[in-house]
């Protein structure tokens, strides 16, 4: 059994409710790294660039998330190739902005594949940081589109 | 400026791009996340990320398809082979999408693409197709057809080939099971659980014609291949010209052929395959396979043509048939697959990858490739060509001794094991040689 996404998740979420400061899992070629000091930690197991580092997966999840080493935010990725659409509908206000709150399941953008739209939702609650593709743009399967902060929850 | 899109992979995907290259157009490949750093996302001019590994999350999603070609300005489409490329719903959508599509029309798609219809074709225009049943709906029927055909009697399923569907039955009593087994699989393949039977030929050669439709009736046949070794229906080594069978014969084959495909004014690259029943001297018509085919190269090799080209120029508008076309010549490709000794997948990284001089090597991988588990195992095409099929034997038995792939298990050591044989060496074949004269027993588990 391979890890999959939700398990990261799950992984994630259970660290953030946690008061532990650092945790290392390493298990079928995955190894995650996690830390709130914000920096990378020094374990003998752990990679040391990246505090969440996949191993090459045979199928990649359809949006996966990685920890970006410099603000701990997470890539949301398209889930195939289409066009990227910020707003449900030309001249309606977009779906999230940088520096908006999103809860997990929140929609952020819609994927196009000839006239058939597939809403891309938060896969956990947090601050947008970035917007990594433009309304209209052609975009890739794993391509990242947005970083969302996870927000810092069980932290006194 | 033109640009081509590209919707497959592996080596036809290379091949696509550069013939496409060749002729001034530039292309756009659609790939899977495993294929993001193929040679083949490397060679074309853009490479677009489809979807995640699985084939139809990638390369049998239309729609994905579709949009990727459109949105990135492309104007044509080359399905390759396998994939979409025979799937009517696809061109259509493809040519409603405005895109030129490289390959028949969807309506002559699904003329020869069922194999009941294309049998009727052919049929009227008095081609041979020897005897055959209807489709058949229940067991009763199916005994009362298989006694009025005589055993043994092979199944066969209306929707498809690549040896789906089909099971022999050597006596009633193993109709049931053949027809029963043979509707599941062709249900489960093709979404179409249609079989009919026909006799089951013992000693046959898999002879089949290389044609090429100008869309307005006109059909240039460019000869023969013999296409007898194959491993549960699947080609392994080909050859052109069919030089076992005589003149005439193959003569005849080329006018059915063309009379078949100039009939329903067929556009573009198309295969019609026969049957050679070498004991009564006969041949009738098997299928037509709608689409460039893995074993072109041998026919290109002995006309000095590019087939590739032709069908993009075609797409284009700019196809001019060639003045004199001359062919030369024996040619021979075997296929190279990831598989072990006992035909089993064997995907991998490739560490050394060392083709032999002065032979076609078509391939989309080389060392350093990673070879993914996902998909169909042929690594490469070796393709030999020589004034006379003993010394295309011969630089061929060569060319396969030079081959030297590390990392991967590949079918080298077996096609050496073929080639070496005397059957193969003095032409002796049928498509049943390989399975009972080469493979051992116990070996094929696959």
């Amino acid at each position: 059994m391979a890890i999959s996404r939700a398990d990261i998740d799950a992984i994630l979420a259970t660290f953030e409710a946690s008061d532990w400061r650092t945790i290392h899992l390493k298990a079928d070629g995955v190894e995650v790294t996690l830390s709130k000091d914000g920096g990378p930690v020094a374990t003998p197991l752990a990679t040391p660039t990246a505090p969440v580092s996949p191993a090459p997966a045979p199928s990649p999840p359809p949006a996966s998330s990685t920890v970006e080493p410099d603000d701990g935010s997470l890539a949301v990725t398209a889930p195939s190739l289409g066009s990227f659409y910020r707003a449900p509908k030309p001249g309606a206000p977009p779906f999230t902005q940088v520096g908006a709150r999103v809860a997990a399941g929140d929609d952020l953008c819609l994927i196009e594949v000839m006239k058939l739209f597939t809403s891309v939702k938060a896969p956990h609650a947090g601050v947008v940081t970035a917007i990594l593709a433009s309304d209209g743009d052609l975009v890739e399967h794993g391509q990242p589109l947005f970083r969302i902060r996870p927000d810092a929850q069980g932290t006194p | 400026m033109s640009r081509l899109f590209v919707a497959n992979r592996g080596e036809i995907a290379c091949r696509i791009i550069a013939a496409a290259h060749a002729l001034g157009i530039e292309t756009v490949v659609g790939v899977s996340a495993a294929d993001k750093d193929s040679k083949w996302a490397r060679a074309a001019g853009r490479a677009l990320v489809l979807g995640p590994a699985p084939a139809r999350q990638s390369y049998l999603d239309g729609r994905l398809l579709q949009h990727a070609a459109v949105a990135s300005g492309c104007t044509a489409l080359h399905p390759g082979y396998g994939f979409l490329s025979e799937n009517a719903a696809f061109a259509q959508a493809v040519a409603d999408a405005g895109l030129a599509f490289c390959g028949p029309t969807p309506a002559q798609m699904e003329a020869v693409g069922d194999k009941l219809a294309a049998r009727a074709l052919a049929r009227e225009l008095g081609v041979e197709t020897g005897q055959a049943s209807e489709a058949l709906t229940d067991p009763e029927t199916a005994a009362l057809a298989a006694r009025a055909l005589g055993y043994p009697v092979v199944t066969k399923a209306s929707a498809g080939g690549g040896g789906r569907g089909m099971r022999i039955a050597h006596a009633e009593a193993d109709l049931p099971a053949a027809l029963a087994e043979a509707r599941a699989e062709a249900e489960a393949a093709f979404g179409d659980g249609r079989i009919y039977l026909e006799p089951f030929v013992e000693a046959a050669r898999h002879v089949e014609v290389q044609a090429f439709g100008l869309g307005d009736g006109r059909v240039i046949t460019l000869g023969t291949r013999d296409c007898s070794i194959q491993r549960r229906y699947q080609k392994l080594v080909e050859e052109a010209p069919a030089v076992a069978v005589p003149k005439a014969a193959r003569a005849d084959m080329e006018a059915a052929a063309a009379r078949l495909l100039g009939a329903i004014s067929y556009r573009g690259a198309g295969t019609v395959e026969f049957l050679w029943d070498e004991a009564r001297g006969q041949y009738r018509f098997l299928e037509v396979n709608a689409r460039i085919q893995v074993e072109h190269p041998v026919t290109e090799m002995i006309w000095g043509i590019d087939l590739v080209q032709w069908q993009i120029a075609l797409a284009f508008g700019r196809f001019e048939p060639p003045a004199r076309l001359i062919q030369r010549g024996h040619a021979i490709e075997v296929r190279i697959l990831a598989e072990d000794e006992a035909f089993r997948p064997a995907p991998g990284l490739i560490s050394a990858w060392t083709p032999p001089a002065g032979a076609r090597v078509d391939s989309g991988f080389g060392a350093g490739c990673r070879v993914p588990p996902f998909y169909d195992s042929m690594v490469a095409k070796l393709i030999v060509a020589a004034p006379t099929r003993a010394i295309a034997v011969a630089r061929l038995q060569a060319g396969l001794a030079d081959f030297r792939v590390d990392g991967i298990a590949t079918s080298i050591p077996f096609l050496r094991r073929i080639t070496a044989h005397d059957d193969f060496i003095t032409n002796q074949l049928s498509t049943r040689w390989l399975e009972a004269e080469v493979i051992p027993a116990g070996k094929d588990v696959a």
